[in-house]
């Protein structure tokens, strides 16, 4: 099982003066438990590209098939297909528009017709995936939120869905320090432990770095690299022209071996960075 | 030094007197000074927002009292005198464009005002050339990048004349080329024009670049100094769900493991001038 996006061309706005070519002529394979990352500078069309993977957005040129089923045929194999896929848009308040924190989040799973209790299991399930507490939060309207607070109100309505087919687009814009970890422990948990298939789009290489097992770099509407991180950022060329930058700790330990320091610069943790640069030091001390 | 910014024990409830209301600034004290930068941290619903906007009276306080540059917030007449004083930017960089054109955009707020057009000409050259975006006045600001956006932002509030910008998470939404453009973009304006800036982030390496860093917590400020005080305490930023710089982190783990560092690293470069030092 999987999803194809076949020759997938999307055109904005197409003839108008404002015209714009968002991606060009994809072809892409993620297949049923991968943890793929999709990384790039703004405006290469991160955006676009996912929005076609749940039939949003409707390739001008090309096919969307998910499970095997194209997205944009007529009839109910279509509608189950895209249901297989959840996604927590950039701007998560676009998202948002029941009256409780509580009602948001059930409706999902009350669209997909579950039953009153397992519905109420899925949310407070959903709110303790994004530290939402639940006794506090599930009568609070969601508009009458801080901005971090509002973004985990939408990935938990999306998490509810337990999809098959997990996108969130820049989830942890707007998400405190502790947050951020939080999320990206979740997810990596709940990758291993259901293979939902998640797909994760991210400006901050460091983030997807640890836990992607697949990195797709876009540039200008295409993709540039695609491949296991470790193998991406020997590309730094090809980074650099997609205005990508290496991990914060890659760059760091790049420093230090430019300053003298014996360090394998391939490093992706802090952990391992501080162990990398421990043993540096002793390498030199004993010579 | 002017204060520009004074707010006493102030108070803001959400909701007041109906069964949802929620205090969400406890009794909070606070002075600006004319020309500082500063960084809020805090984490999510610690009341950043909500005191920001307290600054340009987007919000009134329920108690307690905001005084910009020697205005008091509360009277509703004294709106336009504040909001010519302090501007904002947001996080979402498309929902701050009202124009067509990246100098009409600049020029909203100023025509608002009844400001005579030759003198929202001058505002507007002078606007762009701050945020260094000259070369863009002819474009579309939507099809403009997230960092370029923000930019055009912030020259529609410095096009308002105002002599302090509150940022609240104004790179939460960019790529790393961007939060770098936005942040060298509010430190130009802050070093040679001397705009006092409130930068709210969730970026710690954006907040090391400010003078001073005032931490919050539910609704009160928790700690308040130069970022070298604040981010050389790395346990108890964790425990508050907050974070350091890398460097501060590193730092903090290799002594640790009984390597000798200053203790009061908290850039890459300063790491890196330490650590060649000790071989
Ligand atoms: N609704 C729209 N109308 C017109 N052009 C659009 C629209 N949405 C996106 N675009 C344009 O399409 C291109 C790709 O945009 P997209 O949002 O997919 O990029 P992205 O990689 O997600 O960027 P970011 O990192 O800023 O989120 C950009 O040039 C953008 O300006
Ligand atoms: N319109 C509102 N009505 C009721 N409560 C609100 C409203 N807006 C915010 N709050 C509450 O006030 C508290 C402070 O919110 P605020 O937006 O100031 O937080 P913040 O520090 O900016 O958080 P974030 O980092 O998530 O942006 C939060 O607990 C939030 O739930
Ligand atoms: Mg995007
Ligand atoms: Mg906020």
């Amino acid at each position: 099982m999987s999803i194809i996006l076949k020759n997938a061309t999307y055109t904005y706005m197409a003839k108008t003066p404002f015209e714009r070519t968002a991606i060009k002529d994809i072809n892409l394979e993620i297949s049923e438990g991968e943890f793929v990352a999709i990384i790039g500078h703004t405006g290469s069309g991160k955006s676009t590209l996912v929005q076609h993977l749940n039939g949003l957005l409707k390739p001008n040129q090309g096919m969307v098939m998910v499970n095997g089923v194209d997205l944009h045929q007529k009839g109910e194999a279509a509608k189950a297909a895209k249901r297989r896929v959840g996604m927590v848009f950039q701007y998560p308040e676009h998202q948002l528009f029941e009256e409780t924190v509580y009602a948001d989040i059930a409706f999902g799973p009350k669209n997909l017709g579950c039953p009153e209790e397992e519905v109420d299991k899925r949310v407070r399930r959903a709110m303790e995936f994004v530290h939402l507490d639940f006794a506090t939060y599930q009568d609070r309207s969601p508009f009458q939120l801080s901005g971090g607070q509002m973004r985990r109100v939408a990935i938990a309505g999306v998490v509810a869905l337990q999809p098959q087919y997990l996108i969130l687009d820049e989830p942890a814009a707007g998400l405190d320090p502790c947050g951020r970890d939080d999320i990206f422990t979740k997810l990596i948990d709940l990758h291993k432990k259901t293979e939902t298939t998640i797909i994760l789009v991210s400006h901050n290489m460091d983030d997807v770095a640890k836990m992607a097992n697949r990195l797709i770099v876009m540039h200008e509407g295409e993709i540039s690299l695609d491949g296991p991180p470790q193998e991406i950022f020997k590309h730094t060329e090809a980074l650099k022209a997609a205005g990508v930058d290496v991990p914060q700790v890659t760059a760091l330990l790049n420093r230090l071996k430019v300053a003298g320091l014996d360090i394998d610069e391939h490093i992706l943790t802090v952990d391992d960075a501080v162990e990398s640069i421990v043993a540096s030091l002793r390498r030199k001390k004993s010579c | 030094m002017n204060q520009l910014i004074k707010v006493e024990n102030l108070q803001y409830i959400y909701n007041e007197n109906m069964a949802n209301e929620f205090i969400a600034l406890h009794d909070l004290n606070l002075t600006i000074h004319e020309g500082e930068f500063v960084a809020i941290i805090g984490t999510n619903g610690s009341g950043k927002s909500t005191l920001a906007k307290h600054f340009n009276a987007l919000l009134l306080p329920t108690s307690g009292s905001c005084i910009i540059d020697g205005i008091e917030t509360n009277s509703s007449d004294k709106l336009w005198a504040i909001r010519q004083k302090v501007g904002m930017v947001f996080q979402n960089p498309d929902n701050q464009i009202v124009a067509t054109l990246v100098e009409e955009d600049i020029a909203f707020g100023p025509e608002n005002l009844g400001v005579p057009s030759d003198e929202i000409k001058s505002r507007v050259d002078n606007a762009l050339r701050a945020v260094g975006m000259e070369e863009y006045r002819k474009h579309a600001p939507h099809l403009l990048s997230g960092g370029q956006k923000q930019r055009v932002a912030i020259a529609g509030a410095l096009a308002m004349q105002t002599k302090c910008l509150v940022l609240d998470e104004p790179t939460a939404m960019l790529d790393p080329q961007g939060r770098l453009e936005v942040l060298e973009t509010v430190k130009n304006l802050h070093k040679r024009l001397g705009i006092t800036i409130v930068y709210i982030t969730h970026f710690m390496e954006e907040a090391v670049e400010a003078d001073r860093v005032i931490v919050m917590k539910n609704g009160s400020v928790l700690d308040d100094g130069a970022p070298r005080a604040i981010f050389t305490q790395v346990k108890k930023l964790k425990e508050l769900g907050l974070d350091v710089p890398l460097a501060a982190q590193v730092a903090y783990q290799l002594r640790k493991t009984g390597i000798k560092l200053p203790a009061d690293i908290i850039t890459d470069e300063e790491l890196v001038v330490a650590l060649c030092q000790s071989f």
